[in-house]
């Protein structure tokens, strides 16, 4: 396109690209309808990959559902290959409305409620907020009911309200102050077929009893920034700290930062991160979109760095506040958000991914399995494949927590000024201790334990007890083992 | 009290005297945010979003002449994330154990919650104890009973209203205050007798903490 005046050259390609834009979106629209009236799969998730996503919201539904029944084939629907926007059959889904667990109240409705109440906020007709409000606490509650092995966790909210703007926002905004509004019975049952698949493919990792596997996710940003920068990755510390600064982005794939609706215009930024997400199967993309916008406001977040450095007390704090900051700063920047987009539409190809998503997470994970962005041309999952996948990373998780209990009692920290403790010091503590326990075993063993410490047998049982543990728990490579094995037998002779 | 909000802002530049790093604990949907938002941008909104993770805000306060940066530290409260908030107690001079005063469970939940501080938290962190929502008719925990559990754990008592903006001030100018003070006998006390001692076997079991008691 000729640029025509130089003077005001910044406007004119403006005004050039915001026609050509519309021009642009009218057609990527038509090409849409068609690819959905041909069930086209491959079509729908090349036309979901590349800019402008699904362009709006009737046929952003219409595709989220023809792609996410072809991944996975709920046990009632037909099966992925036929499923196709004209012929989904919503009479044929099982709105679990037989189903037992239905009325089965599940363990975490009580926080689904206070999150529903919080959400929606910027919307600013009280009527219209409600009626989004009624919708999403029906949809979280019935996939939870169905799926009562899934745990909620806070976040999940603010994903499934951007599943409901899609799916019903344009009617209840139509609707304004209409209190008779009836929704239409369709659209809601494939709010919430849409709604499960994607909770199922994409969301599993983070429905777990804990937050482990999410944070075994967040670690991907870390190496991801260090293969592509190292310098950047070094001067911010990023290997000496966890990177929880990004859970919620992470969890709640950016809507939480990015409120889904703001005085009724929608984010579309927001819903093309799903359509991208949805269209090559990948939960690589919230990773790479995070890593991108740290990786694109690089300079500011070291400049802050250097500057805030003397006001906080570790590295943790200094990351977080400064990352929080900088990222408040760029999260309306439509150029920021074109690039880190850009960015990210060619790195989720990249198939060092996988090996490092395999190093990294369980193999059960979403980003090894049902959302790997791997196989995403027509694969498709049955329900029985899924629900055992889940059932594993279930038991895989629940091992988890139990070894990371086993580790914290051992911890249980209650003189944490061990830990002020430098590493030489620490080798004469542990001679000095193991002295002091030889003293305790042996007033044990002539039977005098009792009667010189009768009141004070306890505690000193608790700091025998703590010792032991705590310092088999710190012990470093080279001296674990042997004294691993001496305060082993020191306390099965004491316990004995 | 309105003296307190006047010199609100966030700096950079190192135009203040000292800096405190507090941390807002408690169940879910007891008011933290909303105390947080009080007190940083005088604003109320009753459904503020959710905290999910972990939020930071600055806002400098004068006390006693001296202006200090508080470093304000909102955590989520659904009990999974706290793996992640726990990792944000350390260095924290002040934790604020916040409750609702219209729900029984977030009451008797302070216990726990005290219990994961004195696992994670510095000993020399202050804590307070704050009953919030204190406007509501619904009232499930008696002010008697705030002030009670806070003798037991020997840490101070605030009932507050974020949304009527009662006691949301104090609640952070007493912490600001009690932490200046803890610091200023610190530096006595390490004048007087030299280095502190490392060893401290008694401390952080609970009882010790008697001391600081309102």
């Amino acid at each position: 396109m000729p640029i025509s005046s130089f003077s005001s050259e910044e406007l004119s390609y403006e005004k050039v690209s915001l026609e050509e834009t519309s021009g642009e979106v009218l057609l990527k629209e038509r090409v849409i309808d068609y690819a959905l009236n041909k069930s086209n799969i491959p079509l729908i998730s090349q036309l979901g990959r590349s800019q402008h996503g699904f362009v709006n919201n009737l046929t952003r539904r219409k595709a989220w559902s023809s792609l996410l029944e072809s991944q996975l084939q709920l046990s009632s629907s037909k099966t992925c290959e036929v499923a196709d926007s004209k012929t989904i059959n919503n009479n044929d889904y099982n709105d679990d409305s037989d189903d037992d667990n239905d009325n089965v109240v599940h363990e975490d409705e009580n926080q689904v409620q206070l999150d529903v109440k919080r959400s929606f906020v910027s919307v600013r007709d009280v009527h219209v907020r409600d009626l989004l409000r009624q919708v999403l606490e029906r949809v979280i509650i019935s996939v939870l009911r169905k799926y009562p092995q899934l745990r909620y966790y806070q976040g999940f909210h603010d994903v499934v309200s951007v599943f409901v703007l899609v799916y019903l926002g344009d009617e209840i905004l139509a609707s304004g102050t209409d209190e008779n509004l009836i929704l239409k019975y369709d659209e809601e049952i494939s709010l919430k077929k849409s709604v499960e698949i994607f909770t199922l493919l994409y969301l599993r990792d983070f429905m777990m009893d804990s937050l482990e596997f999410p944070i075994d996710q967040l670690n991907i940003i870390l190496k991801i920034i260090k293969k592509k920068d190292i310098k950047f990755y070094n001067k911010l510390s990023l290997g000496q700290i966890e990177p929880f600064f990004a859970i919620s982005s992470i969890l709640t794939i950016f809507s939480h930062e990015l409120s889904p609706i703001m005085d009724n215009t929608y984010n579309e930024t927001l819903f093309g991160i799903f359509d991208l997400i949805i269209s090559t199967q990948s939960m690589n993309v919230p990773l790479l979109i995070y890593s991108n916008i740290l990786l694109g406001v690089k300079d500011q977040l070291l400049e802050n760095f250097e500057m805030d450095i003397i006001h906080f007390d570790n590295k943790v704090d200094l990351v977080h506040a400064i990352i929080q900051k900088v990222i408040l700063q760029s999260i309306d920047n439509d150029r920021m958000w074109k690039e880190t987009m850009i960015n990210t539409r060619k790195m989720n190809y990249d198939k060092s991914l996988i090996s490092l998503n395999k190093s990294m997470l369980n193999k059960y994970s979403v980003l090894i399995t049902t959302a790997s962005g791997d196989a995403y041309y027509n694969h498709c999952y049955t329900e029985k494949e899924v629900m055992e996948i889940l059932r594993k990373e279930i038991q895989l998780n629940e091992k988890r927590n139990i070894e990371k209990a086993q580790l914290k009692m051992k911890k249980s920290t209650n003189s944490p000024e061990l830990g002020l403790i430098n590493k030489t010091s620490m080798t004469l503590a542990v001679s000095l201790l193991i002295g002091a326990f030889a003293v305790i075993i042996s007033l044990q063993r002539d039977n005098s334990y009792s009667t010189l410490f009768k009141n004070t047998g306890d505690s000193l049982n608790n700091i025998y007890e703590y010792y032991t543990v705590k310092l088999v728990n710190r012990s470093t490579y080279v001296w674990k083992q042997p004294l691993e094995s001496i305060l082993t037998y020191l306390k099965s002779n004491t316990t004995s | 009290m309105s003296g307190l909000r006047s010199t609100s802002g966030s700096t950079n530049g190192k135009n203040y005297d000292s800096i405190m790093k507090i941390l807002l604990i408690g169940d879910s949907g007891v008011g933290k945010s909303c105390l947080l938002v009080r007190f940083v941008d005088d604003k109320f909104n009753p459904s503020f979003i959710t905290t999910i993770g972990i939020d930071f805000k600055i806002k400098t306060v004068e006390i006693n002449g001296k202006k200090i940066k508080l470093q304000l530290w909102d955590t989520a409260g659904q009990e999974r994330f706290r793996t992640i908030t726990t990792a944000y107690y350390r260095g924290a001079m002040g934790i604020i154990l916040v409750y609702d005063v219209t729900d029984e469970k977030t009451f008797a939940n302070i216990r726990q919650w005290f219990k994961t501080v004195t696992e994670h938290a510095n000993d020399e962190a202050q804590l307070l104890l704050v009953g919030n929502k204190s406007d509501m008719d619904t009232r499930a925990v008696t002010y008697e009973q705030g002030e009670e559990l806070s003798k037991e754990l020997g840490i101070p008592f605030i009932e507050s209203s974020a949304k009527n903006d009662e006691n949301v001030n104090e609640i952070f100018s007493t912490l600001a205050k009690l932490i200046q003070e803890k610091i200023d006998s610190n530096r006595l006390a390490a004048n007087g007798t030299g280095k502190d001692s490392n060893l401290n076997i008694n401390s952080g079991s609970g009882s010790s903490s008697k001391a600081n008691c309102c």
